[in-house]
């Protein structure tokens, strides 16, 4: 029977039978997700709706956070560790510039990211340098020693008391949306998160400066004959990166305050952000992050949902929304296994 | 089972010789040059016939002791374990002075992992060959610790660690605590929960600490006629407490207790206060560094606390001078940490003074029973036998107007509103499930 079947036939069926399998399983997912929040929207409106705001607040927030760290991993090939030092800096920075000097927290809004960007350049060509186009552990490595190194400084500088400068009155309390009400400084930190995105994604692939860059990872010999300065870009893309981590530090900062932790609590994050977006991508970080702030914020309600509905309370889990980020992750590679936009053959 | 090295069993020959009178000089010698062969005598044991590894001087003035201060230097909750290494160093300083006893601290990293922290106790015990180990904020950190060096023979001070667990069902023969529990805690503030809000949500760190916490609130403001209409376990540490405070908001009910602790309780603050949530708030531990770091503004509505011990905490004329001590020592302003860090040092050593003996079983003799001498707080302090608990009075406190809260000489933002004595609060040892 089987004897008119060649081997890449019977591979290509059993592809098939998986093919078959694997989507019935994930349409079914999809379901039993769709019907679980639409039980939970009718059940509890009011909640559902506060997390999906919520969540998407947050997952912009993460995006701000990673944005600096997609940056500098998709563009320079640098597994840069101490992105979360960089974004601890910018916290402290502007405690010093609005509670040590007295400034206002405009002024350090500013200061604080640009101080954070000359760190930025700082190690670039003190440290990075070094380590361009050897394996990414040696960068990882590099990096995770200037994190250590940082953090004690500021502990040295500033002590492991928590501390926190005070924001604008505009910036305070919450804002009224209606349906609900979220804070006014969280806001505020949407829409700095949304001109930060924006520019990047300009400069980067609009402006002749990022087109010289782009060229510079994919050939930088090629670059460098057609009389392109690699070295000088790359330390300007590792400032620009570094910025928008200070900047992520200062809005952080003044939402919750800080302590030297700050950044260590949020660098594993933000490598989840960036691999499920898909190294590589700036717009896949903006995805992955609006994706992983509204799992976070919604699975909790759709699992408790599912509970109620089915009778079945063991599967209302308890705390589950730490997990959330990784849940995510571990779907997303098992369908895309290079995240979102990965780019075929980057640090593979 | 007991897993303390080779070479400290060959120390522990050394100090039960000592013990029983042989001569300090010629057995501090001694006990270095013993070989193996001595050392295996103790082989297999177990740990209540261990003592310390290196003190070398006589028990009453002029000895020394070798003690390990365990507990969070990284993490959440990194600037509470500061704040007990301080209070430590400042019982250093006055064991040196008013007793004439040398004390070396060796300090250790716990971070916030029970696995971390029990490896590094390993290590305090088996390489520094500390002679008794405090510290810890995490309940669960301090748990592991504490059954490990009981085990081994060492005495240990769980700092700062408030889950029931700690003096219940997971005790141990060799581990203190000198802080309050959570039962304490919770029964000191049920009354003034229930008179703040007839209808509370319980919002808490899912681990021991948190869990343990939530029941005894439960328990608390339920005995006082209030109702509790729901309860939420949240991850720990998180980076956002968003999602709960919206469980929270649409409750219905008219206070949120929180019971997390440590940094988290900053963001939880500072995130309660920015989302515009109609909600009183309290909550069953105050540490008042916490609320240094969110500000007089929304610390002035973060409501009422029980507390360990705080900088408006009625106190002796011991403690009044404590409290200023601190300041003038660390350029710092006292809270909670302080107070368990240095309680754990004074008793640990003056406990191996009364013993003669850094065993961990003659320690632990010395103390159960023992009542303070001079305690920080002001009221009846003692050891209690069957748990290992250090009875003492329980303060609450609340949040001071903006324009009353005090920076200088040190900060103090809250007013002390009650104190419950300590045996009035404490659950009886029946109750806490401990066998010792």
């Amino acid at each position: 029977m089987n004897e008119g079947i060649t081997f890449q036939e019977r591979i290509a069926a059993t592809l098939s039978e998986q093919s078959s399998l694997s989507l019935a399983v994930w349409g079914a997912a999809v379901v039993l997700g769709v019907i679980s929040l639409g039980y939970a929207a009718v059940d509890r409106p009011g909640l559902v709706i506060d997390n999906l705001i919520g969540g998407f607040v947050y997952g912009m927030i993460l995006v701000l956070i990673a944005l600096g760290l997609a940056l500098i991993l998709g563009l320079m090939n640098v597994v840069n560790f101490a992105h979360g030092a960089l974004f601890m800096a910018g916290a402290y920075i502007a405690y010093h510039v609005v509670a040590v000097l007295g400034l206002s927290f405009w002024v350090a809004l500013v200061v604080a990211p640009l101080a954070v960007g000359v760190v930025g350049i700082l190690m670039e060509v003190l440290v990075l340098r070094r380590v361009y186009g050897q394996e990414p552990i040696v960068g990882l490595l590099a990096t995770f020693g200037m994190t250590l190194m940082f953090q004690e400084a500021v502990r040295a500088i500033w002590g492991s008391t928590p501390l926190r400068f005070d924001t604008p009155a505009l910036l305070d309390g919450p804002l009224s949306l209606g349906v609900t009400s979220v804070g006014k400084f969280r806001l505020f930190a949407v829409a700095v998160s949304v001109i930060a995105v924006v520019a990047t994604y300009l400069i980067v692939t609009r402006t002749t400066f990022g087109l010289s860059v782009r060229s510079g990872v994919q050939d930088p010999e090629m670059s460098e004959f057609l009389g392109i300065n690699i070295p000088l870009r790359f330390t300007a893309m590792f400032f620009l990166g570094a910025t928008i981590a200070g900047l992520g530090g200062v809005l952080r900062g003044a939402e919750v305050g800080m302590q030297p932790d700050l950044g260590a609590s949020f660098i594993i994050l933000t490598f989840i952000v960036v691999v499920v977006g898909g190294v590589g991508s700036l717009f896949g970080s903006v995805v992955a992050g609006l994706l992983i702030g509204e799992a976070v914020f919604l699975f909790p309600l759709m699992i408790r949902a599912m509970a109620d509905l089915t009778g079945l309370e063991f599967l209302a889990i308890r705390g589950i929304g730490g997990l959330v980020p990784y849940l995510v992750m571990i779907v997303i590679l098992m369908v895309r296994p290079r995240g979102f936009f990965g780019t075929e053959g980057f640090l593979e | 089972m007991p897993e303390r090295s080779g070479s400290r069993k060959q120390a522990r020959i050394g100090r039960r010789t000592y013990i029983a009178g042989a001569g300090a000089a010629a057995l501090t010698g001694l006990s270095g040059c013993l070989g193996n062969g001595e050392g295996d005598d103790t082989e297999g044991s177990g740990g209540d016939d261990t003592s310390g590894g290196t003190t070398t001087g006589e028990a009453g003035g002029g000895s020394s002791y070798k003690i390990g201060v365990i507990t969070a230097r990284s993490g959440s909750y990194s600037f509470l374990g500061e704040g007990e290494l301080q209070g430590a160093k400042l019982a250093q300083k006055d064991l040196a002075d008013e007793h004439g006893v040398d004390v070396e601290i060796v300090t250790a990293d716990t971070e916030t992992d029970p696995n971390t922290g029990l490896e590094r106790m390993k290590r305090l015990v088996n390489e520094e060959e500390v002679d008794a180990v405090l510290g810890g904020v995490s309940s669960s950190v301090a748990i592991k610790m504490g059954n490990w060096a009981s085990d081994n023979g060492v005495a240990y001070m769980a700092a700062g660690s408030h889950s029931d667990q700690t003096t219940g069902g997971k005790c141990a023969a060799n581990m203190f605590r000198p802080t309050c529990s959570n039962s304490m805690l919770a029964n000191a503030l049920g009354s003034q929960m229930a008179d703040y809000a007839d209808s509370w949500y319980v919002m808490y760190a899912d681990y021991t600490w948190g869990q343990t916490g939530r029941d005894a609130i439960k328990k608390s403001v339920k005995a006082q006629g209030g109702e509790i209409t729901g309860e939420i376990g949240t991850p720990f540490p998180s980076q956002d407490y968003t999602q709960y405070l919206n469980e929270a908001a649409n409750s219905g009910a008219e206070g949120l207790a929180v019971v997390i602790a440590g940094t988290d309780q900053r963001i939880v603050t500072e995130q309660f206060n920015d989302a515009g949530i109609d909600m009183k708030m309290a909550g069953p531990l105050f540490e008042e560094s916490v609320f240094w770091g969110v500000g007089k503004e929304a610390t002035s509505n973060v409501g009422v606390w029980a507390a360990p011990w705080a900088a408006s905490s009625p106190s002796t004329e011991k403690g009044e001078a404590f409290k200023q001590r601190i300041a003038d020592e660390f350029d710092a302003s006292p809270f909670s940490r302080h107070y368990m860090g240095y309680t754990s040092m004074e008793q640990l050593v003056l406990a191996a003074e009364r013993a003669g003996s850094t065993e961990g079983a003659e320690i632990s003799a010395a103390l159960e029973g023992h009542e303070l001498e001079a305690p920080i707080k002001d009221g009846d302090v003692y050891w209690r036998e069957g748990d290992h608990q250090l009875i003492q009075p329980v303060d609450t406190v609340e949040a001071l107007p903006q324009d009353e809260m005090q920076d200088d000489p040190y900060k103090s933002w809250f007013k002390h509103t009650s104190t419950s004595a300590g045996d009035d609060v404490a659950r009886s040892v029946a109750d806490t499930g401990c066998s010792l």
